[in-house]
């Protein structure tokens, strides 16, 4: 019985090293480099379908498959806020052929050492897609209806206003609790689990205020169920110009959600290159420019090539270790 | 408000649209009763089929995939103890033992005649009481959220009637391991031991696919289970109800499909939640809940009325709202967004089509739904035909293949793995693998609204409890915890003397 | 509430009942006239064939991510059925490779899961297979 095993096992593995042992022995090394990509480029997505991520890759890969001229594939491994889909990138051969759409959670998971793969230290950048921004947001039934009320009240009852975003240390929570602060306000912090109940937990008047992004906000906003107070930029946004930013108001805070690319480290230059080259010619594609619009993803510049966006990992991680430490997290 | 109910039927049965709806139900039901493949993912596989679709229709044809994926997700539960979707879970508990009682036609049937009808009366509640439904639900905030889970955890005590200190002891087990992870208010990782793959806590369907699943197939591999009667030669004709029969079980039928549909709305809440819920009510209020978990139809009955209301329940708050109740919803926002659709409270208001359209799909999904699921259950029958030495492997494959699709991820094998044969022990040992699954599926829920609640009442915890959702619930089930309590007490003392 | 308290709660309930469990169940020992051996019941839990299916499953489980899926998955379905004491060998392979095929079209094609390619060779051999 047991012999029959083993005859099976080194069968199968003599017939699949055939199949495939010529096929790559016959492969030399300088015409593979040349010929990127020559199969399926994979986009692995660390977060669930459906989330702001997934959409804005599943909206590239389409543009980006006729440059290409390969299929490019969009995979999800959510799991563990984002590590479980990394450390699978990181497992992967840096062939060129994994990339990885993040965003700045992933900075946070390297400030605090939640895994050992390192998004700085394991990943070279190649193109930050786009960049969205946080929206502070009020019931119409609530006590507050612009930021200047809640700044008033919260100046006479410090850490009495509550305020909800999704997470506990999230780049929401990061984003509201730097606003508070630099509103020289005390706000009550109140992490939830996913953003859909921040908004239930704030329309049914359970918080104060809570953080949405632009375009999850919109219909309530136009529907006049809620009040947009106030937005994290150094400018108001197109979409919502009535809405005061940050910077006027003299809080220096715009850091908001970005999503970009992101590749192994050993990953060769050609694939770097040819990706990032890719990435901004399939951007300039209707079909993108007109998912941004529709997603409100075109209300700030988010564009980085890979040595913008390098310096843009620098100085946030700069900027969220600073707020770890300003807020011991 | 008969132009409501029409306007959505004129654009379904248009013959492309019902075309298309036909397609969603039967991918639905195959995606559903396949391990592993929820109705997010049926619905985020179908995505790129309303890239050609007007608006109304691809939300209509969206809602058709996920109500039809929850219903399928019971054909599994019932003929090989896998819950297809982890909504379906309770209805392993009687639908299998049915099954092996040669009764799996029986099982069937009411499994998918209560769907339907769980998922008609919800839609006619979202039609025509959604802004009512969606103001009372943002009453429940994080208090009552605590308390409708805390709700959920009284089941506990009447999961198995025969041991209940061993039933207990395995509910807290689940709860205990639902802790492990990221803490859900301070974000400080907690019994993960340095390792990054518990960041995420332990995910609730690897879990119950290995301890009903594999340890159903382990169990058998040590003795072969021979089936009384002619059951493996028998071929599956989902006898459905006749009418004497739903009449019988009306009640169960009417309670659950209320709380489905109340349930679904609930932020955080949805088909799980529901699905255990209103399996817990039926055993509460049986006369004779001893029958439970032996193959009693009101379980059955009571699980997929209730797991399919609740699919018409989360259509509520994202239509009345635009607020996604879960993934499948999540996933119909960002559909429609890629069409220039805002969901929210403007577009009822403007174009009241897209309430009726849901509605109408809804409707026809349903009927459709269980002609074709008597289909599909044949064909899934037929493989229970095999004998066992094909069978059990299969069927460990499927788990295996299904914890891997959930997240793309192996450790949910391994996870599986675990589970299965710490199923094995519990069941050799007394204990309650269904109360585990009931832990780890509230104790998230429970534990971060208690405390988000507590926050937000500046740590005056009484004061949370007193709110009068909160603390009618939480009275009504200390109720329910001690009664079967006392009962055993009361027996055993009797028997004593 | 700190995030200790919780799970502090919950392992106190924890201990106190499995402690009155431990309680009950030697208060039924004792009763029991004809005392029962605890190392037969202790062995009942792992006859033989339990642990050699816990062995396979589990390795199956371990080397998924090394073999990959088709490798692995064969290797799997033919060692469980030689313990489902199947006999027919011919059998045993054919159904490996049919039931293997067929669950790898349904998800990885059809529902476009991507099933471990394992490593070295296999991962071409599994590439290859995905541009078919």
């Amino acid at each position: 019985m047991l012999k029959k095993i083993y005859l099976l096992t080194i069968c199968l593995l003599v017939a699949l090293s055939t199949l495939t042992g010529c096929s790559s022995a016959s492969k030399p090394a300088d015409t593979e480099k040349a010929k990127w990509p020559e199969r399926k480029v994979e986009i692995i997505v660390p977060f669930g379908a459906g989330s702001g991520t997934d959409t804005t890759a599943r909206a590239l890969a389409a543009p980006l498959e006729k440059v290409l001229g390969v299929p490019v594939v969009v995979t999800n491994m959510e799991g563990g806020g984002g590590i479980i889909g990394m450390e699978y990138v990181n497992k992967q051969p840096a062939d060129g052929y994994t990339f990885m759409i993040h965003s700045p959670t992933h900075l946070l998971l390297s400030i605090q050492k939640l895994s050992e793969v390192d998004l700085i230290k394991d990943f070279v950048p190649v193109t930050r897609l786009v960049q969205d921004s946080v929206l502070i947001t009020a019931s119409s039934n609530g006590r507050f209806k612009t930021w200047d009320e809640v700044v008033a009240w919260a100046e006479d009852h410090p850490g009495d206003v509550t305020i909800g975003a999704q997470a506990p240390k999230g780049v929401d929570a990061i984003t509201v609790r730097m606003i508070s602060a630099g509103a020289g306000i005390e706000t009550k912090f109140i992490p939830f689990d996913g953003g859909a109940e921040v908004k239930s937990a704030m329309l049914g008047g359970h918080i104060d205020l809570s953080n949405d992004d632009p375009i999850n906000a919109l219909a309530l906003v136009q529907s006049g169920e809620l009040n947009a107070l106030l937005v994290g930029n150094d400018k108001r946004l197109p979409g919502f110009p009535d809405t005061p930013c940050t910077v006027e108001l003299g809080i220096d805070v715009t850091a908001g959600p970005w999503r970009g690319i992101s590749a192994r480290k050993d990953t060769p230059e050609e694939a770097i290159k040819g990706m990032e080259v890719a990435i901004a010619e399939a951007m300039k594609s209707a079909q993108w420019q007109d998912f941004a619009k529709k997603a409100m993803l075109d209300q700030r510049p988010g564009y980085a090539n890979a040595e913008e966006f390098s310096k843009i990992w620098e100085e946030q991680y700069q900027f969220y270790s600073d707020a770890f430490e300003k807020f011991g997290l | 408000m008969l132009e409501l109910l029409t306007s959505g039927f004129a654009v379904i049965l248009e013959p492309s649209a019902f075309i298309m709806i036909i397609f969603a139900t039967i991918v639905g039901i195959i995606f559903g009763a396949l391990p592993g493949v929820g109705s997010a993912m049926a619905v985020a596989l179908m995505v790129p089929f309303t890239y050609k679709m007007g608006p109304v229709v691809s939300i209509a044809f969206l809602t058709a995939v996920y109500c039809s994926a929850i219903t399928g997700g019971g054909i599994t539960a019932i003929l090989f103890k896998i819950p297809g979707t982890p909504g379906n879970t309770p209805t392993t508990f009687d639908g299998y033992p049915m099954a092996q009682q040669g009764r799996a036609d029986k099982a069937l049937g009411i499994a998918l005649v209560c769907s339907a009808i769980g998922g008609i009366v919800s839609a006619f509640a979202m039609l025509l009481i959604s802004p009512q439904l969606s103001s009372a639900a943002l009453r429940f905030g994080p208090a009552e959220l605590f308390a409708v889970a805390f709700f959920g955890l009284s089941v506990l005590s009447s999961l198995d009637s025969n041991n209940v200190l061993k039933t207990l002891i395995s509910g807290l087990i689940g709860l205990s391991l639902a802790t492990v992870g990221m803490d859900p208010i301070f974000g400080v990782p907690r019994f993960t031991w340095g390792h990054s793959a518990l960041v995420g806590g332990i995910p609730m369907i690897p879990v119950m696919i290995g301890m009903f699943a594999v340890t159903e197939v382990l169990k058998q591999t040590v003795n072969p289970f021979k089936i009384e009667g002619e059951f493996l030669n028998k071929k599956v004709s989902t006898k459905l109800l006749t009418i004497k029969e739903t009449i019988a079980m009306k009640i169960t039928i009417l309670r659950s499909a209320v709380m489905g549909t109340v349930i679904g709305i609930l932020p955080g809440a949805g088909a799980t939640i529901a699905g255990f819920l209103s399996y817990a009510a039926e055993v509460k209020s049986s006369k004779t809940p001893e029958r439970f978990g032996k193959g009693a139809p009101e379980g059955v009955a009571a699980t997929e009325t209730a797991n399919n209301a609740a699919t018409g329940g989360s259509m509520v708050p994202l239509l009345s709202l635009g607020i996604p109740g879960g993934n499948s919803s999540a996933i119909m926002v960002s559909a429609l967004m890629l069409q220039g659709v805002q969901v929210g409270p403007m577009l009822i208001k403007t174009q009241p089509v897209f309430l009726s359209g849901v509605f109408a799909s809804m409707i026809v999904t349903n009927i459709l739904m269980v002609i074709v699921a008597i289909g599909i259950a044949k064909v899934f029958s037929k493989i229970l035909n095999m004998p066992y030495s094909v069978l059990g492997p299969v069927i460990i494959l499927l788990s295996v293949v299904g914890s891997f699709a959930l997240q793309n991820n192996t450790g949910d094998v391994r996870l599986m793995m675990v589970a299965a044969i710490l199923g094995y022990a519990f069941i050799k040992l007394g204990f309650s693998s269904a109360a585990l699954v009931l832990g780890l599926v509230l104790g998230d829920i429970c534990e971060s609204n208690l405390r988000r609640a507590v926050m937000i009442a500046d740590g005056d915890i009484l004061s949370v409890l007193s709110r009068p959702i909160t603390a009618t619930l939480l009275i009504t089930c200390a109720i329910l915890l001690i009664l079967p309590f006392a009962r055993q007490l009361y027996k055993s003392k009797k028997a004593l003397s | 509430m700190g995030s200790g308290l919780w799970p502090q709660f919950l392992l106190g309930i924890l201990i106190v009942l499995i402690a009155l469990n431990i309680f009950n169940s030697i208060r039924k020992y004792r009763k029991e006239e004809n005392k029962r051996d605890f190392s037969i019941s202790f062995h009942s839990l792992f006859t033989n064939k339990l642990v050699i299916g816990s062995i396979i499953i589990g390795v199956y489980s371990l080397i998924l991510d090394y073999f990959g899926y088709l490798l692995s998955t064969i290797l799997f379905i033919f060692l469980y059925m030689t313990l489902l004491s199947e006999k027919r060998l011919v059998f045993k392979i054919v159904t490996s490779l049919v039931a293997t095929l067929v669950i790898y079209i349904i998800f990885a094609r059809v529902l476009q899961v991507p099933l471990p390619r394992g490593i070295g060779i296999l991962r071409d051999f599994a590439l290859l297979l995905e541009t078919l």
